[in-house]
């Protein structure tokens, strides 16, 4: 305990990899001076529309005050979008810079952990970026000053813009060590804000519609987290949720929300840093249980608070409710899904299924882990919807059911490919390749909804599509779930036999390599 | 001691380091040599922990040395074949970094620093910024970085590369210190003749296989099928390459002049007094018998003959 404690204080205090970017940032000041002049041409822009406003709006003061507002939240909006751009660059370049200058294996042949590393240069990246915003201040004071906002509210909007770049520079991290370069890794961190905030502002905005219509206007509360989604912070300032009788400010489940977020992303880099059993990678996949768990509960929170009318559709609903918040799930399994055949042992498919992996994270854990992560989200939004009487018993069963057996199939179709691939990055893309093949094409049926060809071909296209979550009779889901389950089989079955010809082939029969460690 | 047993690394189909074994002593100096792409890296890589070998396993002191296992780090020293210096930071700033990342405490630090300035000859230059050093600073401030937490071995990767004649023969004496202080070294090389002079032992690798490993004149000797000898005679020097004809073990005659010739020999060095002692019986004017030095270029060259294509 006493040792835990100094490392972590070690790690937090006087760390090398921070004091060395601190220097740097002292030294190189360019940051400080693109960000100025940045910030220059706002206040430039702003004064300039501010001239407008008031001229336009001065005879009346109600109009003044909403265009003050307006003002107020066109700068804040700026200020975000330049913290959604530069967050990527400052976590992409203290990384990418290492591998630049290949200074990272001098790194890691010292005895710093990785976690000593990781959070070294996400902390002096953290500091930079508190830094810039805290240079914006006095614009965003203008907005207090001339009554466009309250303290209160700007004082919430930097928290979230705080928490919006933690969570950012904590995405770039992961994608920086698997790239290694600086224009892959922004770009790819735009393409996970992009997808990761369109699904959770079609998350945040339909449960918010289903609220506001089922509630008919009296409510005061939005789902916790829903914050978290950049461009939505304007509308979700101010609001707080019922934890029993006690309302709680939104911004302390964001916090809650955004640490562990940043943790499992950070394990998720130190996982991508360290060989076969690291505790990284165990840590990593426990972390990743509770950050499910996190996300289970704010799904929880939202379907509670929806009243559920009994509605025509009710089984279809209930199926789309249940199943599509595994869609970060999914794209979660299809990583898992993909092995190498010529990297480490970590990345090796030694085996087609080993519960002692399931924590230990190479290959043959990711069958049971895949399934546990899918089964925790399903069955808790089937339970929830139980709970409000919204489905049926046998129906619990029956609607995670779906899920299960799309992983299945994402996770089958990982083994059919990963044997032909050296890297396991060739196997991911495949893998996402096609499962994304599989889906979009088997939905072009939908189109010719639209069209209106054939009612019963096109109906008869969305209701027996296995890859759509959506059945209005059991009998339909059921024979979903059966071709769902049939490709997941024929993919396991080919694989394997791939996989053992290539294991045979490659590491000879005699000595599979065994974990010694 | 470094136990290497069986240390294997693949990579798919390919095999870059095949089943290689040695072990060293401290003070030791091993020079490690081996063409482009024979996988001198490779070994050097999994010593220091950074590659997870396919199979095998290296022992130091007992302990294996494993990716996973951080204070077995403390024990190595590593310099990477290439590596760059941060832009922005001193020369012992870029020290104390390290310094940090070892675990020395922070009172012993600016000793600690001094001292490896001082080894590597680079005190006047702790101010500087380390990127505004030459190639030959660089390398020794690489170097210092080995050191700042004194380690038990010490695994430098091609570390002379890019230098002068005088820079070499100044880390070359730098080298030998090391293993004076009783530390296990190894240097990687693909000049065989650069490694000679410093090295203890030998370890000879092409294309992941290692040919032969040991003290270099026994390397030398087991790899040099023949050795050559050379005689000079104040006369009947035709006579006496004829008499040695008619002995065992010896062949191929290569005349200087008429009474000057080297020959291969192959016996024992017993077979070769007894050779000497016969030519002496039989009354032939000998004034030199020698073994001629190995050309180590040769050799080399011999060694990894056909294993670069
Ligand atoms: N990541 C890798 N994937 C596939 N092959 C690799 C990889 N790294 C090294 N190799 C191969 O392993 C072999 C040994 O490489 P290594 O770098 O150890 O050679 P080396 O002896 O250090 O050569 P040099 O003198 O050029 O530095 C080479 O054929 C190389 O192509
Ligand atoms: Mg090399």
């Amino acid at each position: 305990m006493h040792g835990w404690l100094k490392e972590q204080v070690r790690i937090y205090r006087g760390n090398a990899a921070s004091i060395k970017e601190y220097r740097i940032q002292l030294r190189s000041t360019k940051t400080i001076w693109y960000w100025g002049i940045y910030l220059s041409i706002l206040v430039i822009v702003a004064m300039a529309n501010y001239g407008s406003i008031v001229s336009s709006a001065s005879n009346s003061p109600s109009s003044l005050q909403s265009s003050l507002q307006t003002y107020y939240q066109i700068v804040v909006g700026f200020l975000q979008g330049m913290i959604l751009l530069i967050a990527p660059m400052l976590g992409a370049s203290a990384i990418v810079s290492e591998y630049d200058l290949r200074s990272i294996e001098l790194v890691f042949s010292s005895p710093a952990s990785t976690k000593y590393f990781l959070v070294g240069k996400y902390l002096a990246a953290l500091r930079q970026l508190a830094l810039l915003l805290f240079l914006s201040l006095p614009i965003t004071a203008v907005g207090v000053t001339l009554g466009g906002a309250t303290w209160q509210q700007v004082i919430e909007q930097y928290l979230y813009l705080m928490m919006h770049g933690a969570i950012v520079l904590a995405v770039a991290m992961p994608i920086a060590i698997n790239t290694q370069s600086m224009v892959r890794t922004i770009s790819g961190v735009v393409a996970v804000l992009i997808l990761g905030g369109f699904f959770a502002a079609v998350a945040s905005a339909s449960s918010m519609a289903m609220m506001f219509g089922g509630m008919a206007g009296s409510t005061t509360s939005i789902p916790p987290l829903v914050g978290l989604v950049p461009f939505l912070t304007p509308f979700t300032l101010g609001y707080s949720t019922l934890v029993g009788l006690v309302p709680v400010p939104n911004w302390i489940f964001a916090g809650i929300a955004t640490l562990a977020i940043v943790k499992v992303l950070l394990l998720g880099a130190g996982s991508a840093l360290t060989k076969v059993g690291s505790r990284e990678t165990r840590s990593l996949r426990v972390h990743g249980l509770i950050l499910v768990a996190l996300y289970c509960f704010s799904i929880y929170s939202t379907i509670k608070s929806i009243p559920w009318p009994p509605a025509s559709q009710r089984q279809g609903i209930a199926m789309m409710v249940v199943n599509m918040p595994l869609i970060p799930i999914f794209f979660i399994l299809m990583f898992l899904a993909a092995s190498g055949r010529a990297e480490d042992r970590k990345f090796l498919a030694d085996k087609l299924f080993n519960w002692k992996e399931i924590l230990g994270g190479r290959p043959s854990g990711s069958l049971g882990y895949g399934m546990i992560l899918i089964a925790m989200v399903a069955f808790t939004n089937a339970l929830t919807l139980y709970s409000v009487s919204f489905i049926r018993k046998l129906e619990i069963l029956m609607l995670p059911a779906w899920g299960l057996a799309f992983g299945l199939m994402i996770l089958g179709i990982g083994w059919w490919v990963s044997p032909g691939f050296d890297q396991v990055v060739g196997s991911r893309r495949t893998v996402v390749a096609a499962v994304m093949g599989l889906v979009i094409l088997s939905h072009v049926g939908l189109m010719f909804l639209d069209i209106g060809m054939n009612q019963v071909v096109t109906e008869f296209l969305v209701l027996a599509n296995p890859f759509l979550p959506w059945a209005d009779s059991l009998i339909l889901l059921v024979m979903k779930i059966t071709i769902l389950l049939i490709i997941a089989g024929l993919a396991y079955y080919f694989g394997e036999k791939k996989r053992r010809l290539m294991f045979n082939k490659y590491y000879g029969q005699p000595k599979p390599i065994e974990a010694t460690t | 001691m470094l136990e290497v047993k069986s240390l294997t690394k693949r990579y798919g189909q390919f095999e870059a380091v095949t089943s290689v074994d040695f072990a060293l002593e401290p003070g030791e100096i091993m020079g490690f040599i081996g063409s482009n792409g024979a996988g001198k890296t490779t070994t050097i890589k999994m010593l220091a922990t950074l590659l997870e070998p396919t199979h095998g396993t290296a022992l130091l002191n007992g302990r294996p040395l494993d990716g996973n296992d951080l204070e077995i780090r403390k024990q190595i020293g590593y310099m990477p074949d290439f590596f760059g210096l941060y832009e922005d930071i001193k020369v012992w700033e870029y020290l104390d970094m390290f310094a940090t990342l070892y675990g020395v405490e922070v009172n012993d630090r600016p000793r600690v620093i001094d001292e490896v300035l001082e080894l590597t000859d680079l005190g006047f230059k702790k101010q500087a910024f380390a990127r505004s050093l030459s190639r030959g600073m660089q390398q020794r401030l690489c170097l210092a970085r080995c050191l700042v937490h004194n380690p038990t071995m010490l695994l430098l990767d091609e570390p002379a590369s890019g230098l002068d004649p005088r820079a070499r023969a100044e880390l070359k004496e730098l080298i030998g210190e090391l293993g004076r202080m009783g530390k296990i070294v190894i240097v990687s090389s693909h000049i065989l003749p650069e490694l000679a002079d410093f090295s203890t032992v030998v370890g000879i690798i092409e294309r992941g296989q290692m040919l032969a490993f040991g003290k270099v004149n026994d390397v030398v000797r087991s790899l040099t099928p023949a050795k050559k000898i050379q005689v000079k005679l104040l006369d009947r020097g035709a006579e006496a390459s004829m008499f040695l004809h008619s002995k065992e073990h010896v062949s191929g005659t290569q005349f200087l002049n008429p009474n000057e010739f080297r020959f291969d020999f192959t016996g024992t060095l017993e077979d070769q007094h007894a050779l000497l002692k016969a030519m002496i019986d039989a009354g032939f004017p000998i004034i030199e018998f020698m073994d001629e030095e190995a050309d180590l270029e040769d050799l080399f060259m011999q060694v990894t003959k056909g294993a670069l294509n």
